[in-house]
């Protein structure tokens, strides 16, 4: 499983971000687009035809899966299918968190990132 | 939504599309729903960022050899975009005369679209008809537009293919109770009318139900906002609308308008008792309209024996069931279809204008081209190039368009005359910048695969060599025939624009028979509840002009129940004494009072109450006789005036005074003749009019006021409101307009019409010049050497001159030719707004040619003037 996790790495930005905003739950499409463009404060904002992709793209490698499908109260009761992680996305997501801080704590040991800059 | 579908089905492969077509269609359904990406700026960001979204998707998702190609094809563009940069002129010249075609064309279809291609705002509009009611008279039988509550009940009951059935009423009338005492239209619905045109109250509820109370009102929203202020507490409040009190107990969530009456108050229609009403049906699912007509002529037949024909060769529109939306745009049907066909004229001449302008500049570096081919490029690869051009230009041309079309849409918007339904909600939606970024396409398409035929066949020796015979005359040949059809197509247009100005001369000069430059009319209605007795009714009169004389600005005060040029009219069938029959009368009316049925044995004529001072407001002269006097409410004997017109017509002129006939059975001597005016539209002839004195009579509820002012009438309106409402606060004033606004109205329509084309006219011509001039400048060009040639044997300047304007003039010849023939079919389209002036009218298609030629005759000067002037010797040596 490490070989098939390496293969994967490094991640582009948008693979990163979905997993990550499926760590705490379910999401359907919309919501993931929403927590991410939330989370990274606008920095990345996805559209659907790339989200879709990417999640297509997730899902034959085995990162994410289907959840359910249920009605959203939120959006007027929709029918929306939710997504979540698999172990193995888990598993990728920890692994390129990992890949970066150590990318970052290269960076600190040469001062070049110095107090939250 | 359904534009964005629409991209999703271009853009994306099937199978994503199968597997994530919903979610993408929610997930944008959503971000237009959000507050960020609302308004102007803010849906343009929307749809600039799904487009880009979707391409990017569009090429990743595809197989690498097709998103390969994709990218190919964006190189192409791109490279001929750039190529263009180094010919900037001609770049901008075609792309500017796209521009204006593109710009055109979709003003053209975003106009179509709203006036006519789209679909009614109500649920499932295309299920909703108009029921007309079937009446049997001596002579035949009628269509009617109102029923009897029985019929209603008998159409619920047996006609299968109504799922419901709604009735209404509709009419002006005076309300109290809101900001200020106005005239207001009416509506009285049934429960099922509110449910089939989708009422949906925002405050409050409907009435309906078991609710069976009828003092009780709704409130369209805007309606609630402009007359109650928008407030939030107006449930329970009450309204007075003539004698009647309601209780006002629902807002609706948006505005209200049935058959093009845009209603201000809903009331529930009277549960039972007699009345009359307007019938609208809703059909059941899947029941074709023709279906429906036919179960619904079978009951009348039933019923009366016999049912009327349906009377159109337009299979929309026939009686007794005609679909809603064809009722409500069939009077403007065929000139808004006119109209944006002009405006597809105006694409296509700029089409072949653009057109021709690349096939002059690929033919300029034939020695470019040639030189590409000697090096390896197939010559596939310079007819993509050639192609990538034509696109380029077009789409540049094609954005800027967008910005024309907008600009031209809100001209069209503030100038429209109102009769022309939902032309105000007009505006560039995404469908309609589609459509430009899709016309861009073709033409740049076209422009690019016509430029390729014309240019590159047997470049690849000929073109180094300097000379080309066949190619070039091949090329020729396909410029003069671009250039032909321009100018034929401008021939049209211009022909069209004729007969409208034409129209609107006409309309113009039309005699009116009176002076109204200082008038200003109010109308009034004085209610039975305030003024039961004719004694109160002149005594609210008497004072009112009282207190209108005091002002400053009124010269002259004078009353009567209609205007010349004003809508109300009131009809009267008279007949004569036995004895005493005029000799012009041949037993029935004059045929052409339009909207009065005849009456066998009877005369119809307009019938006006009016004051003593009303001919010398009008400044009618009375040509014969004298005034009337006014006689007792209930006298059996009076005296009346009459018109011109009526006095010829029977009595054969001023030998009328003294003669007498009957009405009601009272006998009415005439006194007096005065001259003709127009009542009612300018387009009509004279009507036979008798006048009757007002004084002392029982009045028409409705009265004109007419002031003479000093000054300009419009400037003493707000003044006048102030009068009348110091004599009776709560008097709904109905409309308050100048003459000339009144006269304006009737002419507004061919007004709007006439700009419109003559502006489409314009464009096509100076269009078609530039497009002869730049050809001809071209052709001087390459046939510079043969002038020299020419001159060299002896030719004078003025022959050479003349080949170039015989040149010039042989192709717009073929065109205008071309032009008159098609120009004779297009101005049929326009008849139904034609006044005094007939579609095939020979001198205004001559003067069109004739202006048409003056064009080309200028657009040959200058090249024929730089012909004229070329050196022999320079020419000689020239390529």
């Amino acid at each position: 499983m490490r070989d098939r996790i390496e293969e994967l790495l490094p991640l582009t930005q948008a693979v990163y971000q979905i997993l990550l905003a499926l760590t705490d739950r379910e999401r359907h499409g919309y919501a993931i687009m929403q927590d991410i463009a939330e989370r990274t404060k606008g920095r990345l904002e996805l559209g659907s035809g790339t989200l879709y992709g990417t999640i297509k793209r997730m899902r034959r490698d085995g990162l994410v899966e289907e959840a359910t499908t249920r009605e959203d109260p939120e959006l007027d009761d929709q029918r929306r299918r939710y997504y979540r992680l698999t172990e193995f996305g888990w598993s990728v997501a920890r692994a390129e968190a990992t890949r970066l801080s150590r990318l970052v704590s290269d960076a600190r040991s040469r001062m070049l990132l110095e107090d939250g800059r | 939504m359904r534009l964005h579908w629409l991209l999703v089905r271009l853009l994306l492969p099937e199978r994503f599309r199968r597997e994530y077509g919903r979610e993408l269609r929610y997930d944008f359904e959503l971000r237009a729903g959000s507050a960020r990406y609302s308004g102007a700026r803010g849906r343009l960001l929307l749809w600039t960022r799904e487009l880009a979204d979707l391409s990017r998707a569009a090429v990743r998702e595809r197989p690498p050899a097709v998103a390969e190609t994709l990218r190919a094809v964006v190189l192409d563009v791109t490279l001929g975009a750039r190529s263009l940069r180094r010919r900037r002129g001609l770049a901008l010249g075609a792309s500017g005369v796209v521009a204006l075609g593109i710009g055109v064309a979709t003003a053209g279809y975003a106009a179509l679209d709203a006036v006519l291609l789209e679909p009614l705002p109500y649920p499932e509009p295309h299920e909703l008809v108009v029921v007309y009611n079937h009446g049997v008279f001596e002579g035949g039988s009628r269509w009617l537009v109102e029923h009897s509550r029985e019929q209603l009940r008998e159409f619920e009951s047996s006609i299968d293919a109504f799922e419901a059935v709604g009735a209404f009423t509709a009419g002006r009338a005076d309300l109290i109770g809101a900001v200020e005492p106005s005239s207001v239209m009416r509506v009285r619905a049934s429960p099922p009318l509110l449910e089939m045109l989708g009422a949906r109250p925002a405050i409050g509820r409907l009435f309906g139900g078991d609710d069976r109370a009828t003092d009780v009102a709704l409130l369209p929203r805007g309606a609630w906002q402009s007359r109650w202020g928008g407030a939030e507490d107006v449930i329970g409040r009450r309204l007075r609308l003539g004698v009647d009190s309601y209780t006002i107990i629902g807002v609706l969530d948006d505005d209200f308008a049935v058959q093009g009456l845009d209603a201000e108050v809903i009331t529930p229609l009277p549960a039972d008792g007699e009345g009359e009403f307007r019938v609208l049906a809703r059909l059941a699912q899947g029941v074709p309209v023709d279906v429906a007509r036919e179960e619904l002529r079978a009951f009348y037949r039933s019923r009366d024996g016999i049912v009327g024909d349906s009377r159109s060769p337009d299979p929309a529109y026939r009686f007794p069931l005609i679909s809603l939306h064809a009722r409500e745009v069939h009077r403007v049907r065929s000139s808004v279809l006119a109209l944006t066909g002009a405006t597809g004229l105006v694409l296509l001449i700029a089409y072949a204008n653009a057109t021709s302008l690349l096939l002059v500049s690929a033919l300029r570096r034939r020695e470019e081209l040639a030189t590409r081919m000697a090096l390896g490029a197939g010559r596939l690869r310079i007819a993509r190039m050639l192609l990538a051009e034509g696109v380029a230009v077009a789409v540049a041309g094609g954005g800027v368009g967008v910005l024309v079309g907008d600009l031209l849409l809100r001209v069209i918007v503030s100038q429209q005359p109102g009769g022309i339904p939902r032309l105000d909600q007009v505006r560039l939606d995404p469908e309609a910048v589609a459509f430009a970024f899709a016309i861009s396409l073709a033409v740049g398409v076209a422009a690019g695969l016509v430029t390729v035929w014309g240019s590159v066949r047997g470049e690849r020796t000929s073109g180094l060599a300097g000379r080309d015979a066949g190619g070039s005359r091949r090329a020729a040949r396909l410029r003069a025939s671009l250039i032909a059809a321009e100018v034929a197509l401008a021939v049209v247009l211009l022909a069209g624009a004729g007969l409208l100005v034409r129209t609107l001369l006409e309309l113009h000069e039309v005699e009116l028979g009176f002076d109204g430059s200082n008038l200003l009319v109010l109308e009034l209605r004085l209610s039975s509840d305030t003024y039961p007795e004719p004694a109160e009714q002149h005594a609210f009169l008497a004072e009112l002009e009282r207190e209108m004389l005091s002002r400053n600005a009124v010269e002259a005060f004078a009353v009567g129940s209609a205007v010349p040029l004003g809508r109300s009219r009131g009809a009267v069938w008279v007949d004569f004494f036995p004895d005493d029959v005029p000799p012009g009368f041949d037993g029935s009316s004059p045929p052409d009072f339009p909207g009065f049925g005849t009456r066998e044995g009877e005369y119809t004529a307009n019938s006006v109450t009016v004051s003593r001072s009303y001919f010398d407001a009008l400044d009618m002269p009375l040509l014969w006789g004298r005034l009337a006097e006014p006689a007792a409410p209930d006298a059996e004997e009076r005296e009346v005036v009459i018109s011109e017109r009526m006095a010829e017509n029977l009595w054969g002129g001023r030998q009328a005074i003294g003669e007498a006939f009957r009405l009601f059975d009272r006998r009415l001597t005439v006194v007096g003749i005065v001259r003709d005016v127009r009542f009612g539209d300018v387009r009509i002839d004279y009507l036979p009019t008798i006048y009757f004195p007002l004084e002392r009579q029982r009045l028409d509820r409705t009265l004109h006021v007419m002031l003479t002012t000093r000054g300009q009438p419009g400037d003493f309106a707000a003044e006048a409101r102030q009068a009348v409402w110091t004599v009776d606060p709560v008097l709904p004033i109905r409309s308050l307009a100048t003459m000339d606004e009144l006269r304006g109205r009737w002419i507004a329509e061919p007004r709007f019409y006439s700009l419109l084309i003559g502006w489409l006219a314009l464009s096509a011509m100076v269009l078609a010049a530039t497009g002869l001039y730049a050809v001809l400048s071209h052709a001087i060009r390459q046939r510079t050497r043969e002038i020299g040639i020419r001159m060299a044997l002896g030719a004078t300047r003025r022959g050479v001159v003349g080949l170039v304007v015989r040149q010039g003039l042989a192709t717009a010849a073929i065109g205008l030719v071309a032009g008159a023939l098609v120009a004779g079919w297009f101005t049929q389209w326009l008849e139904g707004l034609l006044f005094r002036v007939s579609p095939g009218d020979p001198g205004n298609m001559l003067g069109a040619v004739l202006l048409l030629v003056a064009v080309a005759l200028a657009a040959v000067a200058r090249p024929a003037a730089r012909a004229a002037g070329l050196d022999p010797k320079v020419a000689l040596r020239a390529e």
